[in-house]
């Protein structure tokens, strides 16, 4: 094809300055749009929704491009030189293509400048997202270099912005369904829309949606440039034909409801640790705050084992809903809980301790009320049962920092009225007793045996 | 400066002429603009003339393969024209400067040049010499890495020659080449039409009828999509001598006076 | 009236006709089709973006230089072409409404096409006639994505409310006030300066 040619065509066409515009405006749209993005999967998957803005202007892009040959009336001087048309229109379509991936990773390194933990997790389940995004915007620009050659009218880019962007934007609303969400077909479109949950750093798209994904993406791009390399009206029909069959074949492989694409990542919340002692795990997803966790974690380790020996040696915090059911943790480590959209970096020291030392640095029961207390009803309080349970492990953490509960939130006034009861009860009590209870606590933790556990602390039901 | 020739082409020709025209109709729009044109020509610089609608840059464009002949027979380099779906070997040995040259503003010159020479699949490694001599040939050296947007009408239609003649084509078709050139640069084009002339059948359509009489070997004179005239251009000339028109004066030059002379007297004989 | 046909072919004005026609009819049959309200007021807009930038061609002459040199004065017949032409454009949508459930207000229409329109004529004059488009619908396009037509009641500051004046309810005051001033600016620029040439 001559890199030469190639080389002029990216040096005078319109694909780098289009390439600019677009990350520009994808940039610009990433930052305006959402607060600083938690995880590097967010911000892949963000950069795929915007896709509704940057899809259409690539499109225009090619089809400014496309309209070239018209423009500049040089087509009776090309119809007398010997180039067959699909080959003439190779280094054009190698130049665009370049300039939409370009754009797409100049977007996505723009973007790192949003992110709130750039060294964090970057899971292999975002590079496909990352290729398929680039895929889509190549295939915008060569579906707009063969309309823009098809319709050479100054119009044809503007009006293709608009009419695109309507139906990336009206359409999906329409289809959606307020139960189930939008069905898996919902693929077809370029843009992506994350999990509903908005748990992005626990889920990775399916590989069975990345796959028919790409196999229609390939069959538009494929269309476009035979659109673009057809010189007769039945070359021409005949280049729907890979969209068609694309349809086809990927339609039935995607799955039912979009929700359904979304799956688990095992990797995200597997755990990594620190080499040197103490030794503190967290979830590969937070492991960008390994290094701050130290202090607090050695702190931790310590009061325990200044307060309530035999202590725990390593500290280990996951996350609510990442799936593990590993049963009570032993002896020796100290096991807390963060909710996945924590961001454990913003939280103080003293805070970390805290969460590390509730219920004395032994996670809640699952059998108990009140072992997932992530979410309050805002307006509402907890059930008294649910409210005593967290009370207890609130004044066991309390009474090995040797402080007061934290002033309540809302939501929480019961349990800290409760757990500021329990403390006073126990430190009426000599030191010894005072650790006798807290120990039974953590004991009556550390194998979920039932009852309740602000009775344990306040004596009132068998105490040792 | 001769240009360069393959083993193919001293090779004996199995043709007689470059381009051989018999009985060509061909369509502009809804006329038949060429109807029944009889024409042969080879090496040397031809001129074609003949007043507007005469059929002049339509018979051009067919033998540029821009147009396909809507009856009779146009033979180039030896093969037929009618009918062949392939043209590529053609088109290849064609050089073709339009009336209305369209162009890419934002390519400088020796990109545009050699983006055509690209798309007359010239080989890559004889592109940029190619390129250079072509540029040099029209006297744009100086100009050749500025954008064609930057430059002036005459100048353009050099660009334009230059990447005509950047393949070193056989048949070399110019439809107004010195459109907007000063006298100096149209008497520059006249030397290089003659150096070209030597081994290139070169077909020059055009309204200078002194350019014709100055730079070229034989003169044609259409009508109407007719032959009127075909000969040298003193015989053109001559044509004057036995004219006296109201229309011309002595300022005019001969052969100006003899185009005129042998138009009127053709139209007489037609009607 | 022999002059005004002329101008008007010379101008391309039965292929904007063509255009703007189409895009009405499009706004006719969207209507029947979309029921959501949301994406009522959405396809609205669009459709109203559609047929403002069919305008965008008509606003220069083949060539410019001509034009120019003419003896004529343009100013007025320049802003009266916008004009009538952005009003003509208006009724034509607005006159869906007539044919069938409408998509959005006529009040509406017209405050969009009127600040899309002027948006149409300050990009002539600044960017020539073949670009003139890009204005009004990478704002259109930006504002749509970054603030989706919610309906919210305007109690965000007010320079938003004026940056996003196409997405706001008919009876906001500073989006109305926005759009008259886009439209007034843009008929100043293109009457004074004409379309730039490119």
């Amino acid at each position: 094809m001559g890199a030469r040619i190639l080389g002029i065509e990216l040096r005078r066409s319109v694909a780098m300055p289009a390439a600019l515009v677009i990350a520009a405006v994808g940039v610009f749209v990433l930052f305006a749009s959402n607060p600083p993005y938690r995880s590097w999967m967010e911000l892949v998957v963000v950069q795929r929704d915007i896709m509704q803005l940057t899809w259409p202007l690539a499109l225009a892009a090619g089809a400014w491009q496309g309209i070239r040959e018209r423009r500049s009336r040089v087509e009776e001087l090309i119809a007398t030189t010997a180039r067959p048309r699909p080959q003439r229109v190779l280094p054009v379509a190698t130049a665009m293509a370049i300039a939409a991936v370009v754009a797409y990773l100049v977007m996505l390194a723009g973007g790192t400048g949003h992110l709130r933990h750039p060294d964090g997790y970057f899971p292999a389940g975002a590079v496909p997202l990352i290729a398929l995004g680039a895929l889509a915007l190549v295939a915008a620009a060569w579906l707009g270099l063969a309309i823009g050659a098809l319709l050479p009218s100054p119009l044809t880019a503007p009006m293709l912005v608009v009419i695109a962007f309507l139906g990336l934007a009206v359409v999906p609303p329409m289809l959606r369904d307020q139960d189930r969400g939008e069905p898996g077909a919902v693929l077809l479109l370029p843009f992506l829309q994350g999990p509903r949950d908005g748990g992005y750093e626990l889920q990775v798209l399916s590989a069975r949606a990345n796959l028919s994904q790409a196999l229609w993406l390939v069959a538009v791009a494929a269309t476009g440039l035979a659109l673009l390399a057809a010189a007769r009206t039945a070359t021409r029909v005949a280049a729907l034909l890979p969209v068609l069959l694309g349809a086809a074949i990927a339609v039935p492989a995607m799955p039912r409801q979009l929700a359904a694409a979304w799956v688990a990542d095992p990797r995200a919340t597997e755990v990594v640790c620190t080499r040197d002692e103490p030794q503190v795990c967290i979830a590969r997803m937070h492991s960008y705050a390994l290094d701050e966790l130290s202090g607090p974690a050695r702190q931790a380790l310590s009061v325990l084992a200044a307060k309530l020996p035999p202590a725990p040696t390593r500290v280990m915090l996951r996350t609510f809903g990442d799936g593990r059911d590993d049963g009570r943790p032993p002896a020796d480590t100290l096991l807390a809980f963060v909710s996945p959209d924590d961001d454990v970096l913003a939280r103080t020291p003293d805070d970390l301790v805290e969460i590390m030392l509730d219920g004395a640095g032994v996670p809640p029961c699952p059998n108990l009320p009140g072992a997932s207390p992530g979410k309050v009803i805002s307006g509402g309080s907890r059930p008294d049962a649910e409210a005593r349970y967290l009370a207890a492990r609130r004044a066991a953490g309390a009474w090995l920092l040797d402080r007061d509960p934290e002033p309540a939130r809302a939501g929480e006034e019961l349990d800290v009225t409760l757990a500021r009861q329990a403390l006073d009860a126990l430190h009426a009590l000599p030191a010894d007793r005072q650790r006798a209870r807290v120990a039974a606590l953590r004991d009556a933790e550390r194998t979920c045996a039932p009852g309740d556990r602000l009775d344990l602390l306040t004596g009132t039901s068998g105490t040792r | 400066m001769v240009r360069a020739v393959s083993a193919a082409e001293t090779a004996a020709t199995s043709y007689a002429w470059a381009i051989h025209a018999q009985a060509l109709r061909v369509r502009a729009g809804r006329r038949m603009a060429v109807d029944g044109l009889d024409l042969s020509m080879d090496t040397g610089v031809h001129g074609l003339l003949g007043p507007n609608g005469a059929g002049k840059t339509t018979l051009v464009r067919s033998i540029a393969t821009v147009l396909r002949p809507a009856g009779g027979t146009l033979t180039l380099l030896g093969e037929k024209v009618n009918g062949r779906i392939d043209l590529r070997g053609l088109r290849r040995q064609i050089g073709y400067l339009p009336q209305e040259f369209g162009y890419y503003r934002r390519f400088t010159v020796r990109e545009f040049v050699e983006y055509i020479a690209w798309l007359k699949e010239m080989p890559a490694a004889e592109t940029p010499g190619a390129v250079q001599r072509a540029i040099e040939r029209v006297g744009l050296a100086d100009r050749a890495d500025d954008r064609m947007k930057t430059l002036s009408g005459g100048m353009v239609r050099r660009a334009g020659i230059a990447q005509a003649i950047v393949n070193d084509p056989r048949i070399l078709l110019l439809d107004e080449p010195t459109a907007g050139l000063d006298p100096d640069q149209r008497l520059q084009f006249r030397a290089l039409l003659r150096e070209l002339g030597v081994d290139t059948c070169v077909l020059v359509c055009t309204h200078l009828v002194e350019d014709v009489a100055a730079a070229c070997t034989d003169v044609t004179l259409i009508d109407a999509g007719r032959l009127v005239f075909q000969g040298l251009p003193t015989d053109l000339a001559a044509a004057a001598s036995s004219d006296v028109g109201a229309d011309t004066g002595a300022a005019d030059s001969a052969a100006e006076r003899g185009y005129s002379a042998i138009l009127r007297r053709h139209r007489e004989r037609e009607s | 009236m022999r002059p005004l046909v002329l101008y008007l072919r010379s101008r391309a004005a039965p292929a904007t006709a063509a255009t703007v026609l189409g895009c009405a009819v499009a706004l006719w049959a969207l209507g029947l089709a979309i029921d959501h309200p949301q994406g009522r007021v959405l396809t609205a807009l669009l459709t109203a973006l559609a047929a403002t930038i069919a305008l965008a061609p008509g606003l220069a002459g083949a060539d410019p230089d001509l034009d120019r040199a003419s003896a004529i004065a343009w100013p007025p017949r320049r802003a009266a072409h916008i004009v009538v032409a952005g009003a003509v454009v208006a009724a034509l949508l607005a006159a869906t409404a007539l044919a069938g459930q409408q998509m959005a207000g006529t009040g509406h229409i017209a405050r969009n096409v009127a600040g899309l329109a002027g948006l149409v004529a300050l990009g002539a004059a600044v960017l020539g006639a073949a670009r003139a488009p890009l204005l009004p619908v990478i704002w259109t396009v930006l504002v749509l994505r970054y603030a989706p037509p919610m309906g919210e009641p305007p109690t965000r500051p007010a320079y938003k409310i004026m940056l996003t004046w196409m997405v706001q309810p008919p009876d906001v005051r500073s989006a109305t006030v926005t759009a008259v001033a886009l439209a007034v600016a843009g008929t100043l620029a293109y009457a004074v300066l004409g379309s730039r040439r490119s």
